[in-house]
Parts: C-alpha cells; sequence; structure tokens
C-alpha cells in the first residue's frame, strides 16, 4: 500500500489526536491548535477533518461516559490506528528528506 | 442554591437535531455547548450564543447530514401510504355527496384558473416567435404637456434611419406605419389596411413566409402578402409574379401603382402582438407624392430597432439627447421629454398605456381582475372543503384514536390526510383541465378578440411546474386545516366518549361567512353591471338616431354628385354632410375668450346637419344655410359649454379661435358626440366646406325599411362609382362598440357568479346534509316533544344564519365599492350602482341558503318518522 497523503490540516489534527491521548475529541484538539499554534480554528473544520480520517481508517473512536459538565453530553473520544501511525510517520519521513536536500547555506545567518 | 445556567438558542439546537445525523448530534452538541459556557464567561451571553447560532450552520456537511436509516422503515412507510390510500377511497365511497361536490368544486375553479393562466401565460410570452425577440425594441416618446406626460407609441419619421446611421449598437430598424388603400385583382376589389415597411422588416421580425424569399423584400414595385390576403384574392394557388393595382389616396387625390406580389407569409403566429395584411416597401410613398422623410413632424405608428445583443439599451437611449432638440425644433405642440427603448417583450403589458394602440394587449387592470377572480374561485373550493372536511371529522375520530393507540405519531395522520385531500385534487385537476380544454378555453378565446393562445402541456416545463403548485396549494390550502384540527385530539377522551367537537367551530363559521361573501360580490357585481348597461342604453343621445343611413365618404367622392343621385330614391327625405358624426368623436381645439386659452371639442358639420339630426335649441338658432356669415363667422355651443364658462347667456358672445372671431349664434342642448366614457364636454359646433365632407347621412322617411334603402343606396353607389368600396353604418348603431366591452363584461361577470353561486350552494348543501345527519337524534326527540317542521329548520339555519348576516355585511360595502370606482371609471357621469343590485345579492344569498338547506330539513323531518329508530342508534 502505498500509503495515504495527509492534507496539512489532517497532519495537525493526527498529532493532536497523538498527543491528546485518552483526551482527544473535538473541542479539547480546537483550542490546542488555537492555544499552541495561535490558529484560528472553527470547531467543524476540525470535526469534519476527525470524520474523514475515520472513514479512512486513520483514527477510530469510542464515546466516553458521560459526565455532568456539558449539560450530560457525552465526548467522543479518538485514538490513532496503525495505519493513522503509518501515515503520521510517512509524512515525517517525507518533511524530512526534504529538509535534508535544501541547501546548507539557504538558512545561513537568516 | 443552584445557579442560572445561561442557554444557547433554542431554535439553532433544535435546527441541529432536525438535520444532524442522530449518532452524531450529542458530541457535536456537547463540544458546541461547553464551548458555550466558555465564552459566556469570557464574551458575554450574546456573543456567545450568536457564536453557537453561526457554529450550528457552519456544522452542516456531508458527514452530519441526516441519512435514511434503513430499508425496513421504508418499506413499512409505503404500506401505510398503501392503507391511506385505501381508507381514503373508502371515505371518498362512505360520503359520496360531498367527495362529489369537493371533486365537481375544484373542477370548475381548477378550469377557470387554466383560462386564466393560459391568457397570462400568453401575455408574458408574446411575440416568442422572433428570433432577435429579446433585441427588439419599440421607440416610445415621452411628451411633456402642461402639468402632464404623455406616453405615445408612435415616433417621428426621420428617428429611426437617424439611429441607423448615427448608433453602432443599432443593428438594424424597420418603420411600420398603417395606410389604407383600395387593392384590386382582376375584378375583385376591396379596401385594404396596408403597411409601409422598411425592406429590414422581414429579417429583423421571424414571420415565417410560405411562398418566396426574404431578400426579395425591398424592390419599389414588391409586396408581400399575409396568407389571409392571399387566400382572399388568390384562393389557394401561389400568387408570386401575379400583378396587382393598390390606389392611394394623398392630399391630391387617387394615385394608382402597380405590384407584385414577391411574397406570402404564413399564417400570422398567434402570439404576435401586432398584425398586418400587406406590407409594402417604405419608399414607395415617394411616387404618392411625398418627397423626402427627413420631417420630423411626420409620424411612423411605431419604429423599432433591433439593437445588438452585446448593447446596453440604456446607453442608446442617452445617446437619443441630440434627436429631442430635432422634434422640438419642428413641432411647437407638446415638448418631447424623452425617448424610450420598449423591449418587444414586454409590450403586450406596456402597450395599453399608449391609449389607442394597434399592438394586442391586455390592460393591467384585466390581468388583476382574472386573478382575482381565479384566485376567489380556488378559495371557495378550498374553504367547501375545509368545511365538509371538519363537518365530517367527528365520524373519523374513532379511526384516529385507534391510529394514534397503535402509535401513529401526528406528523402521520396530518400527512394521512393530505393524501386523502390529494386525492380528491388529483381528480379535481384532470376533470377541471378537461373542462378547460373543452369548454372554457373556447367560450374564452371568442370574445378575447379572437386571439389564439392554448398550452402545449408537454412541451414546456413551466406549465408542470404551474400544475403542481397548483396542487400542492389546493392540497394545503383545502387539507391543511381540517388535517391539523382532526389530528389535535387526545385519543383517550375520543375513546372515553368524553369529547364533543365540530359543533362549536367558529373557523367553520368564519370561512362560510367569507365563502358567502365572495358569492354576493359576484352577483352584485353582475347585477350591477347589467342594470348598469341597461341604464346607459335607456340614456337620451339628444338627436334622434333613427332612420338614418350613414355613408362614409373617402377622398375623391363627390358629396353634391351622390347627394344628386341619391335624392332619386323615394325613401330618403333628407340629406345632410358633415366633416364630423355624431357618436364619433370630436376635434380637440384651444380656444380664446377675452384673452384666455381654453381647450374644448370641436365639431365641424354642414349647414343644416344639425337640424335634420334633430338637435334641440336651447336659445338663439341654427345656422342657416342661406346666410354666408353663419360660415364663416358664427358657431355654434352645447349648454355644457355655457355652464363651462359660467355664463347666464351664450348667444352674442365672441370666440376666439386661431386668430379668427367667431360670434356665438345658437345654443344647444346637450347631445352624445360620443361614447360615455367622460362626461359631456363644452363643445363648439362650426360650419365647414363642402369640400371636407366626410360623411353624408341620409334621413329615411320611416325605420321599417333601413335594410332595404341600404340596398337600394349601394346600388346607386356602384352606379357612380364601380371601383370603390361602399362603406355606410346605421346611426343607431354608433355606440355599439362602446357596448360591446359591457357585453364582453357581463359575459364575463354573469360566469363567475354563476360558478360562484353553484360552488357555494353545492358546498352549502353539502354541509347541511352533514349536520343534519349529526343532530338526527336531536331532532327525534324534539319531534317527539311535539316539535313542528319550523322549529326544526329554525336549529338548522340557525347554523347558517350568522355566516349571511355576516356575508351581507363584508361583501355588501366591498362589492358596492369596487363597482362605484369601475363605474366612475367608465361612465362618470352614473356612477352609482344603484339599489337593485344589493337587493338582488341579499334576496339571493338567502336563497341560496334556503335551497341549499331546505330540502334536507324536509327529509331529515320525514325520515325522523320512525324516530325511536334514530334515537336508539
Amino acid at each position: 500500500m502505498k500509503g495515504y497523503h495527509l492534507g496539512e490540516f489532517e497532519e495537525i489534527v493526527l498529532l493532536y489526536v497523538t498527543i491528546l491521548h485518552d483526551e482527544a475529541y473535538g473541542l479539547a484538539i480546537t483550542k490546542g491548535i488555537e492555544k499552541d499554534l495561535n490558529r484560528s480554528v472553527t470547531l467543524s473544520s476540525v470535526h469534519t477533518a476527525l470524520y474523514r480520517m475515520q472513514d479512512k481508517g486513520l483514527v477510530e473512536s469510542k464515546l466516553a461516559g458521560s459526565s455532568t459538565e456539558r449539560g450530560g453530553r457525552r465526548k467522543r473520544l479518538y485514538s490513532i490506528t496503525n495505519v493513522g501511525k503509518e501515515a503520521l510517520w510517512n509524512a515525517r519521513q517525507a518533511r524530512n528528506k526534504l529538509w535534508s536536500l535544501i541547501p546548507k547555506t539557504t538558512f545561513e545567518g537568516w | 442554591m443552584v445557579e442560572h445556567q445561561p442557554n444557547p438558542p433554542r431554535w439553532a439546537d433544535r435546527f441541529l437535531e432536525w438535520y444532524c445525523n442522530p449518532q452524531l448530534v450529542e458530541e457535536i452538541q456537547g463540544d458546541l455547548y461547553e464551548r458555550f459556557l466558555e465564552y459566556t464567561q469570557e464574551k458575554g451571553l450574546k456573543k456567545a450564543r450568536r457564536w453557537y447560532a453561526i457554529n450550528v450552520f457552519l456544522f452542516i456537511n456531508r458527514y452530519t447530514l441526516r441519512r435514511h436509516r434503513s430499508t425496513y422503515s421504508r418499506l413499512n412507510s409505503l404500506d401505510m401510504f398503501k392503507n391511506y390510500l385505501k381508507i381514503g377511497w373508502r371515505n371518498v365511497r362512505k360520503h359520496k355527496w360531498p367527495s362529489l361536490i369537493n371533486v365537481l368544486g375544484l373542477a370548475l375553479a381548477i378550469g377557470c384558473c387554466m383560462v386564466v393562466y393560459t391568457f397570462i401565460f400568453w401575455t408574458f410570452n408574446t411575440d416568442d416567435f422572433h428570433e432577435n425577440r429579446d433585441n427588439i425594441y419599440i421607440m416610445e416618446k415621452v411628451l411633456q404637456g402642461d402639468n402632464e406626460l404623455q406616453l405615445r407609441g408612435d415616433s417621428p419619421e426621420p428617428l429611426g434611419p437617424a439611429m441607423a446611421k448615427d448608433l453602432p449598437q443599432v443593428k438594424a430598424m424597420t418603420r411600420f406605419t398603417f395606410s389604407r388603400g383600395i387593392f384590386q385583382y382582376d375584378d375583385q376589389v376591396f379596401s385594404e389596411s396596408i403597411n409601409f415597411v422598411d425592406p429590414e422588416f422581414v429579417q429583423l421580425f421571424s414571420f415565417p413566409l410560405k411562398w418566396g424569399k426574404v431578400e426579395d423584400f425591398g424592390a419599389m414595385d414588391g409586396i408581400f402578402l399575409t396568407e389571409r390576403v392571399s387566400t382572399k384574392f388568390f384562393g389557394a394557388e401561389n400568387p408570386l409574379g401575379k400583378q396587382v393595382t393598390i390606389k392611394f389616396n394623398n392630399a391630391e387625390g387617387e394615385i394608382e401603382s402597380s405590384f407584385q406580389v414577391k411574397g406570402v407569409f404564413e399564417k400570422l403566429p398567434p402570439t404576435r402582438t401586432f398584425s398586418f395584411n400587406i406590407l409594402v416597401p417604405y419608399q414607395h410613398q415617394l411616387t404618392l407624392g411625398r418627397d423626402d422623410f427627413l420631417d420630423w413632424h411626420q409620424a411612423a405608428d411605431a419604429t423599432f430597432v433591433q439593437l445588438d445583443p452585446t448593447a446596453d439599451p440604456s446607453k442608446v437611449q442617452q445617446a437619443l439627447t441630440p434627436y429631442l432638440a430635432q422634434y422640438n425644433e419642428d413641432n411647437k405642440g407638446w415638448k418631447l421629454d424623452q425617448l424610450n427603448l420598449q423591449p418587444l417583450s414586454n409590450i403586450s403589458r406596456h402597450a395599453y398605456k399608449w391609449g389607442n394602440s394597434f399592438f394586442h394587449q391586455s390592460h393591467v387592470v384585466a390581468i388583476i381582475m382574472l386573478v382575482v377572480i381565479a384566485i376567489a374561485l380556488l378559495l371557495l373550493v378550498c374553504f367547501n372543503y375545509v368545511n365538509t372536511a371538519i363537518a365530517t371529522a367527528s365520524s373519523r375520530l374513532r379511526e384516529i384514536s385507534v391510529r394514534k393507540v397503535m402509535g401513529s405519531q401526528r406528523r402521520q395522520i396530518i400527512s394521512q390526510f393530505l393524501v386523502e385531500n390529494l386525492l380528491i385534487c388529483l381528480v379535481g385537476l384532470v376533470t377541471g383541465i378537461l373542462l378547460a380544454e373543452f369548454l372554457f378555453l373556447p367560450w374564452f378565446k371568442r370574445f378575447a378578440g379572437g386571439l389564439e393562445f392554448r398550452l402545449h402541456y408537454l412541451q414546456d416545463y413551466r406549465h408542470a411546474l404551474f400544475f403542481l403548485t397548483l396542487l400542492v396549494l389546493l392540497v394545503l390550502g383545502g387539507g391543511g386545516y381540517p388535517a391539523y384540527y382532526i389530528s389535535r385530539f387526545p385519543p383517550v377522551e375520543i375513546l372515553k366518549d368524553k369529547l364533543r367537537i365540530g359543533n362549536k367551530n367558529r373557523f367553520r363559521k368564519i370561512l362560510l361567512g367569507a365563502q358567502l361573501s365572495l358569492t354576493f360580490i359576484a352577483i352584485f357585481s353582475a347585477v350591477a353591471f347589467i342594470k348598469h348597461t341597461q341604464r346607459l342604453k335607456a340614456v337620451d343621445w339628444g338627436y334622434d338616431p333613427e332612420a338614418k343611413i350613414v355613408i362614409r365618404l373617402d377622398e375623391g367622392i363627390s358629396y353634391d354628385r351622390l347627394k344628386n343621385e341619391l335624392a332619386g330614391l323615394d325613401e330618403i327625405q333628407d340629406i345632410s354632410g358633415s366633416i364630423q358624426q355624431l357618436g364619433r368623436g370630436s376635434n380637440g381645439i384651444t380656444i380664446e375668450i377675452d384673452g384666455e386659452d381654453t381647450p374644448v371639442d370641436e365639431m365641424v358639420v354642414g349647414p343644416d346637419y344639425l337640424e335634420k339630426m334633430g338637435l334641440t335649441v336651447i336659445d338663439g338658432r341654427f345656422s342657416s344655410p342661406e346666410l354666408d356669415t353663419d360660415i364663416s363667422q358664427s358657431v355654434m355651443v352645447n349648454a355644457a359649454f355655457r355652464r363651462h364658462f359660467g355664463w347666464d347667456v351664450a348667444v352674442g358672445k365672441v370666440i376666439q379661435l386661431e386668430d379668427q372671431s367667431y360670434s356665438v349664434i345658437g345654443e344647444l342642448e346637450d347631445f352624445r358626440f360620443e361614447d360615455f366614457f367622460r362626461p359631456i364636454q363644452p363643445m363648439l359646433i362650426r360650419v365647414g366646406p363642402k369640400s371636407d365632407y366626410r360623411y353624408l347621412t341620409a334621413t329615411l322617411a320611416s325605420t321599417a325599411q333601413t335594410q332595404a334603402s341600404a340596398k337600394a343606396m349601394e346600388g346607386i353607389w356602384k352606379e357612380i362609382y364601380p371601383d370603390r368600396p361602399f362603406n355606410f353604418f346605421f346611426q343607431t348603431d354608433v355606440m355599439d362598440g362602446y357596448f360591446q366591452g359591457f357585453e364582453q363584461v357581463i359575459k364575463i361577470l354573469s360566469a363567475v357568479a354563476f360558478l360562484t353561486i353553484f360552488i357555494s350552494t353545492i358546498g352549502l348543501f353539502g354541509l347541511a346534509m352533514l349536520i343534519l345527519a349529526r343532530k338526527m337524534k336531536e331532532i327525534s326527540i324534539r319531534k317527539v316533544l311535539g316539535a313542528n317542521i319550523w322549529n326544526v329548520s329554525r336549529l338548522v339555519n340557525r347554523e347558517f344564519f350568522w355566516s349571511v348576516v355576516l356575508a351581507c355585511m363584508i361583501g355588501g360595502p366591498l362589492g358596492f365599492l369596487a363597482i362605484k370606482a369601475i363605474l366612475t371609471q367608465i361612465s362618470p357621469e352614473m356612477p352609482n350602482p344603484g339599489f337593485l343590485p344589493m337587493l338582488v345579492a341579499v334576496v339571493g344569498l338567502l336563497t341560496i341558503a334556503l335551497v341549499a338547506v331546505a330540502g334536507h330539513i324536509y327529509s331529515a323531518f320525514v325520515k325522523t318518522r320512525s324516530s325511536i329508530y334514530a334515537m336508539s342508534k
């Protein structure tokens, strides 16, 4: 299998799914992106990315137990699958490779 | 203490729950809510709520949208649907009469709707056969008068050629001017309408040709005919190349030209907005005494221009400014304020603004009136359906309760009732279309000026769309409320027999009232118009129109010669001539009295014309044929003239007219010199020279043989002028054109009145039947206790009484005001509809109610002979 090529946004979301580990749900990921990357993102776009990646088999999800904090509504927690890990890994490899091809002088004194 | 939780907008939540896939709703709502709470803290409730609503919409995408759940539930709903149809059909059969009434009413209303739709569709799609339809414009003049603007459809003759020369956006132009001529081929001679057009006419428009080629038009001696003219003169054979002659009239007399037939058009397409018979090249007028076409004072009846498809009409319009100055230099009358480009596609709805125009047009008022009638009829049948449906509701309650108990949702019950209504509406629709095609449309076409419109149902998706919309509206309009009403009741109460419904439904009474109001207005208007026509026809014209034959004198006909020959006929008593004919309009002129200009009407007549027409002198005398001064220096006026200027005596006053003084020698009793559209105007009557006479009026000795006398006169005419057509009319017929319009309106209104009466009668009939069926028990008890038939009828009539009263109270003033407004337009002197229409409408309404109810009451009363039986049920 050639592997699925992640989009830039998908890559970020998938990274957060991994980072947040057991606590990865839509809003948490949105907040993470907003805080760490200082980038404004709508809730629905994060959800959509998650649904799409679930369709592709990159993540899997389950409903968490109910709590009182959000009007008793359950969260959907996401975790990365092996396919997802591979896609993420491939993305990183590709990047590293490209970085290594940049002539040394480009970033000198930048 | 429980802190009050802030809430997101409820409608947004509901919307989310509605559209969102149920498996995803919870987490999305949770995430949104969590953040909503945070935002409420940070930014305040208002902003947070707005954020929430916006984000609910942002969540709409292909992952979140609701899907069909399973094939299983779909199968099930199909079964339910079949069940609805079955139950619906059983119901139709159970209530045969009300169902039949509904279908019949629907069919009638839909039939009328179809006629209106066909007419309006025609109005909006006229001239659709022209390939360049969207790029063709008609030049419109905007004239500035003293205090008003006037729109005119004719245009200055040089305008078209100037535009074609100066403006690159103008691809082609053609002028279109009406004329008359005497068309002769072999021994056939007829006066025909002729149009002068520029050579581009044939290519600019797309009238299909039967014989000949488009390029052949333009030669000075080549003419094109329509199929109608071709058949009239040449029969079925191809007339290309045939030589014909046309005699034209001009200022000097008669000029004969000979032409070759170069082309014949197919039957003109039915959606055309203007017609013609014979096309002659515009340039041909140069051989008829015209020197050039450069005079801005001369007008063409219409100028059509074809713009380049990329051109902007408003830019072209701006470029027309230089022509305004040119026009105003040559014309001293009303100032030309603007030249407009009117799109051809819009012309049938615009041309009425030009007064008398040759375009087939539909007046906005007529369109609105027809739409109102169609809507009113549809409302009537919807009300009928609602009423009967509510009245039958009680017999359906058990069924509905059982359905509800078995797990049916309210939505499903509503859809069940709508499906039943759909069943009836479909049958109604099909019957209605058949009615329209075979009955209404042929009838309507006859007095729509012979316009041929028809719908090609399958060729145009818009027709399908219209029928679909109509169906949906009818289903919702008729079935919506009953479905909502019937599905409302709680099943337990029904099954325990605790609920009584349908007895005191105020909504139903209001509907009935509205329905009867419409009927009232329909009866009122029809009677008002019939009565009004009678009254107008009875109005004395102020002269004696009986036994008078009027012959029209065209150019080149000698009044004296004709008079001398006609005098030989025994039955002719008197002969007089005039330039204007009574009943055929007048001139508008401006006179000067004591240095002040006033517009008045003018008639120019022969010296003995007025006396022989039987007008009455109030003061002074008629002009005398013997006195020369009577011809050159005297005028007569009518009484309206004297009143207009506030004089006590008119005779002896001096009037300035075009730098000449005239003294008034006689005042005449008011007389009808035109139809009733205007009140009698101040009028001045002058004596004119014999050479100008346009009409010869022959007074017969008796009214017995007018037709025979006309024949005899034609015989004499043919001896003197064998190649000129004999045009005559009876003086008694001069108002026929005016009354013809009335007769059309009366026909339409009577038809509408008949339909509304019919629909509401059958509606009431069905309703009374249902109400009585429910009241059988009550009637039986009353009868056993000694009630007679009158007591019983009072009981039932109470149900209808208030609706009838309401109808009279609403329909009366409404109908009165509407009709008065219309009558003021058509005969300002007699705007009041009078008392009779009101009386007829009230009596009519009561009769309808009585007829619809009485039969039922009687049969119900008789049926309850076995009262005990009814009670035991």
